[in-house]
């Protein structure tokens, strides 16, 4: 489904020295199957992710999603990836001041000319799922981090995307309620067959992975995390 | 994306940000309220002169006019009936007289008279004026003229008692007149607002000692006959007469408030520049938030078009509310503050007083805001050309959003240098392109903001690091470049304010300046005036008999000389004629001199044969001081040299100055307009006034004044005339000051979570109060300064506009004390209103850092 291969991206530091945030990496991920990324900050994990949504161009090395090359895609089509194929979480949540709950998490659907009252009965159940049932009229300024978080997963789901690009979705989660959001999205890749390049720090999170990358000066290679093997929290996901 | 989601999107902005909508709104507003109510006075003055003058006309198309006020044989009506292809013709008189009714209440009036023959015309205004009306003696009069003498229109409906009396002053001589109606719009439409006198032709020819004469006659033509007949009456004139369109007089007025037009819409459109400007930096306090708003959509994969629709849609949704209440208020300032006729065209044509909005004043103004807002509303849409979002805004530095980085201050600086390099340089090749010119200076003005801003950051960073006790000052400078949009936003709304006034108050001031000198000149040729009241240019002529002879006897009078003058209707003007005698010390009033001073003018208009004339008759006939102009005289053409060329002295449709045996002999008369004496050196100026007004006698409709009181009259009377300048002046610094505090106190308010941050790291109240001080300061002081630069300018380029295109004396002066005091006013008003949500802001509770 998503094929990178000898994909570099170079920023340039403060000092003028050549940061390697993402070096050379290969990756193929599957439908269905659910890639972990850990490593340290700085090591450019948050930059392979924007790679991936076509956020940004690599500078070297190419980038492939069902066989279509995203770096040479005009600005209407990437547009139109990022809305219909893939479902972003983002780790500063990007959610619209002035909107409440209900219409950030139904954007996407707005963009795509579904009306209003349409689209707010379409994000609801994905808000309920969330825990965020009586929330939905809340605008972001009177939501808690983690109930921003939450917000910013349904509308990354709402589309129902062929692949999820998460950057630390648990982060400002508790340990309860990342787990049940952490098993939401392993359910999601099984039933939808979507496939999942996950950042993270949650030993929880990988244990949902099928594989688990250690990233470290912009490269990857394959490894679990350093606080030991995870839990299987994957096989214990009901049905 | 639909149209009820944007609307949804809109309304949900809207609630949450009202104040910066309102901000925005509210600038859009004041532009287009000006530029509206500006064109409708203008344009009213010239729509209501209109339907008077084709009301009276009625179906007549063609007019054989009098050159002068003593008119014509009135036997000329019978051959102008028998000319073949004339179907019907009706004589007019006309005079311009003075009206004095109850408690001493006066008003300058056209007395004019007509036969029954006129309302054969079917003319709109006189249809329901009866013959008996037109034979009775008496004179009546437009409920506003009635409203100007203090008589009610009731009275004369319950037909009570005898007719009421008033005062009617004409050619030297006061009658006192029965009024026989007073006539509403019902009966006379629009001339209800004018003011005039209507009277029987026979009865007025008695009392102005005009017997069997006429001033015009309005002709009908037989259909498809008009040519025949204009080529009939021009023989019948034998270069005398003037023959022309029935309602010339609409195209002489508005050839006459063209320039006073122009030079209120060159006001109104630094106005109209301030305001759209003040609400596109209204909008610029936004972009930091649309910025980021269209980042967050478009990394959620919305696309470049539904972005831009979006935004366009949120400034078209403003655009609209804030035009629409800005034509309500345009409206109301038309029908109510700038709802003045100038007094000084009084004199020359008939004025009437309605408001008349006119629909593409309505579409111009309503369209020029909602553009101005797109405009305003579109600087975040350049990022969507960059091709990856997260880097439009996440990658910059300090807040997102808020970047300038110091590449892009000197491009911008070096493009509003080559803006107004290009703009003022159109000047070269273009001499009129000065609103070009100073559209350019305000936009060049905001460009080079964001480099003078840095400096003056600079500036107070090395000053507070030489001086350890301001470290409030450097807190304040580093606040300041972390919200560099906003911070410079509100530095261009500072500067584009103190443009606007500086340009508006300091041309206003020349101007008023420049006509009070050339009145004062021109009536400092005699001590003291013997002029028809409200005659205020001294053109209503009068029989002067023995007069000047009785009053050079007077002891303390030294000379009495009649001053002679009109106006004359010539190649689509009504020129101002002004004709002294050769022996009035200075003829002509040298700071008014434009071209041919070398020509030593003075001494060739004394030898006869020369005339001076206003430098736009000049250029519009082609001649220069040397040439010959030939003059279409009551006598008939006539040729004379040019001296010189003059400003416009006051007159917006130009003056020709000649001497008094030049005019006798061209104009064919002895009648004066007014006297000019010389009082003996040592003589009691006020005593020698009391015996000549003794000598004129009770019956005399003349007013006798001092050279200083005609001097004042006159500045009172330009005043008046240039009120619609003052208003929008003083309008526009009240905007600019209101525009400043609130621009300044939203951007405290929002600034709030910011102080309280401050204030969990240990600040007190005090050193809050301090911080915002100097960024208030920091950012008002550096938009007045770069404002108060180009406003020097751009006053220059303002009087350069009023002299060149409008013709008005303005001479450039650097009013420094005035301009001072304009930066002064507007910035202390700015930190006055700024005080209370700096007040209240700096004692933010510690707790809102800890919430956010």
């Amino acid at each position: 489904m998503l094929e990178l291969e000898g994909v570099v991206k170079h920023y340039s530091g403060p000092g003028g020295e050549v940061v390697r945030a993402v070096d050379g990496i290969s990756l193929s991920i599957r439908a269905g199957e659910i890639v972990a990324l850990h490593g340290p900050s700085g090591s450019g994990k948050s930059t392979l992710l924007m790679l991936a949504a076509a956020l940004m161009k690599p500078d070297a090395g190419r980038m492939r999603f069902e066989g279509v090359d995203l770096t040479l895609m005009s600005a209407n089509v990437t547009a139109d990836y990022q809305r219909e194929q893939i479902g972003f979480i983002y780790q500063s949540f990007h959610l619209m001041a002035e909107v409440p709950a209900v219409e950030n998490a139904a954007i996407k659907l707005l963009a795509n000319r579904v009306p209003l009252k349409q689209a707010r009965r379409a994000a609801v159940p994905w808000l309920e799922r969330v825990g965020l049932g009586k929330r939905l009229d809340h605008t972001p300024d009177r939501l808690s981090g983690g109930e921003r978080q939450r917000v910013a997963i349904a509308r990354a789901l709402i589309s129902e995307p062929r692949l999820i690009l998460a950057d630390e979705p648990t982060g400002s989660l508790d340990t309860r309620r990342g787990g049940e959001i952490l098993a939401l999205l392993a359910d999601i890749c099984d039933q939808q067959k979507a496939a999942m390049l996950l950042v993270t720090h949650d030993s929880q999170a990988t244990a949902i992975a099928d594989r688990v990358y250690a990233m470290r000066d912009g490269k990857l290679a394959l490894g679990e995390m350093d606080s030991g093997p995870p839990e299987p929290l994957r096989q214990r996901v009901p049905g | 994306m639909r149209l009820s989601s944007l609307l949804y999107f809109y309304g949900r902005r809207l609630r949450r940000r009202p104040v910066q909508e309102l901000l925005a709104g509210l600038g859009i507003a004041i532009g287009v309220a000006l530029v509206l109510a500006v064109q409708v006075a203008n344009s009213s003055i010239t729509d209501a002169s209109t339907s008077i003058v084709r009301g009276i006309a009625g179906t007549a198309t063609l007019q054989l006019r009098s050159r002068d006020s003593n008119g014509f044989d009135e036997a000329l009506l019978a051959k102008v009936h028998h000319l073949p292809g004339v179907a019907r013709a009706a004589p007019i008189l006309e005079q311009g007289a003075t009206l004095v009714g109850r408690s001493d209440r006066s008003v300058a009036v056209d007395l004019a008279s007509a036969a029954p023959a006129l309302l054969r015309l079917d003319g709109g205004i006189v249809r329901n004026i009866s013959v008996h009306d037109l034979t009775s003696p008496g004179v009546m009069l437009p409920t506003a003229t009635a409203a100007a003498l203090g008589l009610s229109p009731a009275a004369f409906q319950a037909g009570e008692g005898a007719a009421p009396r008033v005062t009617l002053n004409v050619r030297g001589q006061a009658h006192s007149v029965p009024v026989l109606a007073v006539l509403g719009p019902e009966s006379i439409g629009a001339l209800s607002n004018a003011m005039a006198a209507i009277s029987p032709i026979w009865w007025e020819q008695k009392i102005t000692g005009l017997g069997s004469r006429d001033t015009r006659i309005l002709v009908k033509t037989e259909p498809g006959r008009q040519a025949q007949v204009e080529s009939e009456l021009r023989t019948l004139a034998a270069g005398r007469l003037t023959v022309a369109p029935a309602d010339q007089d609409v195209a002489l007025l508005k050839q006459a408030v063209t320039p006073n037009t122009e030079a209120t819409g060159f006001f109104a459109l630094v106005s109209a520049i301030v305001g759209f400007l003040l609400a596109f930096n209204a909008m610029l306090l936004t972009v930091p938030e649309r910025r980021r708003m269209i980042a967050d959509l478009r990394i959620q994969g919305l696309r470049p078009r539904q972005l831009a629709t979006m935004l366009l849609f949120q400034a078209l949704c403003l655009g609209v509310m804030a035009s629409l209440v800005g034509l309500v208020a345009g409206d109301v300032l038309s029908r109510t503050i700038f709802h003045t006729t100038p007094s000084y065209l009084a004199t020359a044509f008939p004025l009437g007083t309605q408001t008349v909005v006119g629909l593409s004043a309505v579409l111009i103004s309503f369209a020029g805001g909602v553009i101005a807002t797109c405009l305003a509303a579109a600087p975040p849409l350049f990022d969507l050309r960059r091709s990856r979002a997260v880097d439009a805004v996440y990658s910059e530095d300090e807040e997102p959003g808020q970047a300038l980085d110091h590449r892009a201050q000197v491009r911008l600086f070096l493009v509003g240098v080559i803006v107004m390099l290009a703009t003022n340089g159109l000047l070269i090749f273009w001499p009129s392109g000065i609103v070009v010119a100073t559209i350019g200076l305000a936009l060049g003005t905001l460009l080079a903001i964001p480099l003078a801003f840095r400096l003056a950051l600079r500036l107070a960073e090395r000053l507070a690091s030489l001086t350890p006790r301001l470290n409030t000052l450097a807190v304040a400078v580093r606040a300041l470049r972390a919200t560099t949009i906003r911070s410079l936003a509100l530095a261009a709304t500072g500067a584009i304010a103190v443009f606007g006034c500086v340009v508006a108050e300091d041309s206003h001031y020349d101007l008023l300046h420049g006509l009070y000198s050339d009145y004062s000149e021109y009536v400092s040729t005699a001590n003291l005036w013997v002029v028809n009241s409200h005659d205020d240019l001294a053109t209503v002529s009068f029989p002067t008999g023995t007069l000047p002879a009785r009053i050079a006897s007077i002891p303390g009078v030294s000379s009495a000389r009649a001053y002679q003058g009109g106006f004359l209707d010539f190649a689509g003007r009504r020129v101002w004629v002004i004709a002294r005698d050769a022996s009035t010390r200075g003829i002509i009033p040298v700071s008014q001199l434009e071209e041919g001073a070398s020509f030593t003018p003075e001494t060739r208009l004394r030898e006869g044969g020369w005339i001076t004339v206003s430098q736009q008759i000049a250029t519009a006939h082609h001649v220069r001081p040397g040439d010959m102009l030939t003059l279409p005289t009551p006598t008939g053409p006539t040729a004379f040299h040019i001296a010189a060329t003059t400003t416009n002295l006051g007159w917006t449709s130009g003056a020709i100055i000649l001497n008094s045996a030049d005019y006798r002999k061209a104009w064919g008369t002895t009648d004066a307009s007014a006297l000019e004496i010389d009082t003996r050196p040592g003589a009691n100026v006020e005593s020698v006034k009391r015996a000549v007004q003794q000598t004129l006698g009770p019956n005399a409709a003349f007013k006798v004044q001092s050279s200083g009181e005609r001097a004042a009259q006159a500045d009172a009377l330009a005043r008046q005339g240039l009120s619609r300048m003052s208003q929008i002046s003083l309008m526009l610094m009240i905007a600019a000051a209101l525009a400043m505090a609130a621009a300044m106190g939203a951007g405290i308010w929002q600034r709030r979570s910011t102080l309280a941050s401050l204030r969990i790291q240990g600040f007190s109240v005090g050193q809050l109060r301090a911080i915002l001080a100097y960024e208030s300061l920091l950012v008002l002081g550096t938009g007045a300064l770069a404002g108060a630069v180009s406003g020097v300018y751009g006053h220059l380029l303002s009087d350069r506009f009023l002299r060149l295109t409008t013709g008005f004396p303005a001479p450039f002066a650097i009013a420094g004390a005035h301009t001072v005091q304009t930066i002064l006013v507007i910035v202390f008003a700015a930190l006055l209103a700024l005080a209370i949500p700096g007040y209240v802001a700096s004692g933010v509770s510690p707790q809102l850092a800890l919430e956010r």
